[in-house]
């Protein structure tokens, strides 16, 4: 693949690690860009795909961990976020025809409840979970990625989806989270 | 349910095409600028090789060869064959860069850049009875935590298995005495170092060994090490913080831990802490009773 085609082909993957880790559209984008960015500036050259997509998994994470370390914004940024977005009471001003993250999310409530929660999970609990249930990856392929213990990265994520399971009340999330 | 809902809710998230557009005309500029730094970086190579061979007390790479040496604080050192290193620790690293550095013992330094842009030192630490291979991955984002636990834990695995080794302990308490000794400053790294270090020779001078399990190596991106596991024998099992702990054992010199088997033989089993490092990090002194696992 050229360079350019990996760009296109990471894109999403990046923007969703980086807003998993974040949840804002705003600090999704300047990981975004930190990320490609290191990417046209180092240009590692992969042997497979498997390869450059674990290469930009890592750097995502670390950019979102050094962004949020540096402006002291572990989980104050998500609280501030949730505080605006709640009920999905927010007035939306469409600038033009693209729909931020938050703005599709909201429009349904279902999803809109999921990413409340989420929201209040550590940044590293949201990107195991987003690893897990988004990336398919398996705890093993995590724990390496991630320079950790498997039992370590199975005790976080077990305990990731018990907060999400304790800040639920509707029997409808309940069950969602049961399966 | 729930790894479709979020799958759902994640398929709504993706960057703005203008912005990916961007970063695709970056890269095409980005093409065309990249000859000329390169050809730069292979003169500086060549003219660093030309004064290695010229022989001598001679530093070939200034800036590699200042970092690594301030992380484990050798004064007179003679760096070997760097060539093509430039840049600070972690930065633009060659791959494969093997450097030699002196201060009465030797200390072997190879440098690797891993293929996820982090910096891996494998350290050949020799004294005159014991060689020990160090490796730890750290990368520029790493915070003085980070280091500290890198090392401290890669070290505490190595020599896990030789604590009740004196003469091994007393030659490696040696050699990271003399690291820690002539580490100075308010760098990031060397700060970091020095606590790894540091938490290893209080831990190996105090005698605080068990020599039937490992120490978890845990987890130095999260706060503490609640819900870390170690092995024991085979079997896995995760330590379960009682909510003041610290608190407790600064006052009572012991904290009892709630230990889940999370394989094996199933419960839940107490484990003593008698020890607690000053500098805070999650630290304690597994000395547990064994005997609850029916040994």
């Amino acid at each position: 693949m050229t360079p350019e085609v990996i760009i296109r082909t990471y894109s999403d993957m990046v923007y969703r690690i980086a807003f998993a880790r974040t949840g804002t559209k705003a600090d999704a984008d300047d990981i975004y860009q930190e990320v490609f960015l290191r990417y046209i500036r180092k240009q590692p050259v992969f042997q497979e795909e498997e390869h450059a997509k674990a290469w930009f998994i890592k750097v995502a994470v670390n950019c979102s961990r050094k962004f949020l370390g540096s402006r002291g914004r572990k989980n104050e940024v998500c609280e501030e976020h949730l505080a605006e977005s709640g009920g999905g009471e927010k007035e939306t001003v469409f600038r033009s025809t693209y729909r931020t993250p938050e703005e599709k999310i909201f429009a349904d409530e279902r999803k809109a409840e999921l990413y409340r929660g989420l929201l209040k999970l550590s940044p590293n609990g949201r990107l195991l979970i987003h690893l897990f249930y988004f990336e398919g990856m398996k705890i093993g392929e995590i724990a390496k990625l991630l320079h950790r213990k498997e039992g370590t990265v199975r005790v976080q994520l077990t305990r990731a989806r018990g907060e999400l399971r304790g800040q639920f009340e509707t029997d409808g999330v309940l069950e969602m989270l049961r399966a | 349910m729930l790894e479709q809902d979020y799958k759902e809710l994640m398929n709504e998230v993706g960057p703005e095409e203008a912005m990916v557009e961007a970063m695709v005309e970056r890269q095409k500029a980005g093409r065309r600028a990249a000859f000329f730094p390169r050809m730069m970086k292979t003169a500086a190579a060549v003219l660093c090789g030309l004064v290695v061979l010229a022989g001598g007390a001679v530093v070939a790479d200034a800036a590699t060869d200042g970092a690594v040496r301030k992380l484990f604080g050798l004064k007179d050192s003679v760096a070997i064959g760097t060539g093509g290193v430039e840049a600070s620790f972690g930065e633009d690293v060659e791959d494969g860069e093997y450097i030699r550095l002196t201060d009465g013992d030797e200390l072997n330094v190879k440098v690797v850049v891993g293929d996820d842009e982090t910096t891996y030192f494998v350290c050949h630490l020799s004294s005159t009875k014991t060689t020990l291979q160090m490796g730890f991955v750290l990368d520029e984002d790493d915070t003085e935590e980070d280091c500290a636990w890198a090392i401290y834990s890669f070290l505490h695995n190595h020599v896990s298995s030789r604590r009740n080794d004196t003469e091994f302990c007393k030659s490696l308490i040696v050699d990271l005495e003399i690291c820690k000794e002539q580490i100075t400053g308010e760098d990031l790294f060397r700060n970091g170092c020095i606590m790894g270090i540091q938490m290893m020779i209080d831990d190996l001078s105090a005698g605080k060994a068990t020599e039937i399990c490992s120490i978890p190596v845990l987890d130095y991106h999260d706060e503490d090490g609640d819900g870390d596991m170690f092995e024991y024998k085979g079997d896995s099992y995760v330590v379960i913080y009682p909510e003041d702990w610290k608190k407790e054992t600064e006052e009572n010199g012991t904290t009892e831990f709630v230990v889940e088997a999370q394989g094996g033989i199933p419960g839940t089993y107490l484990m003593k802490v008698t020890g607690y490092n000053p500098l805070e990090y999650t630290y304690f002194d597994m000395s547990m009773d064994y005997s609850q696992f029916g040994e």
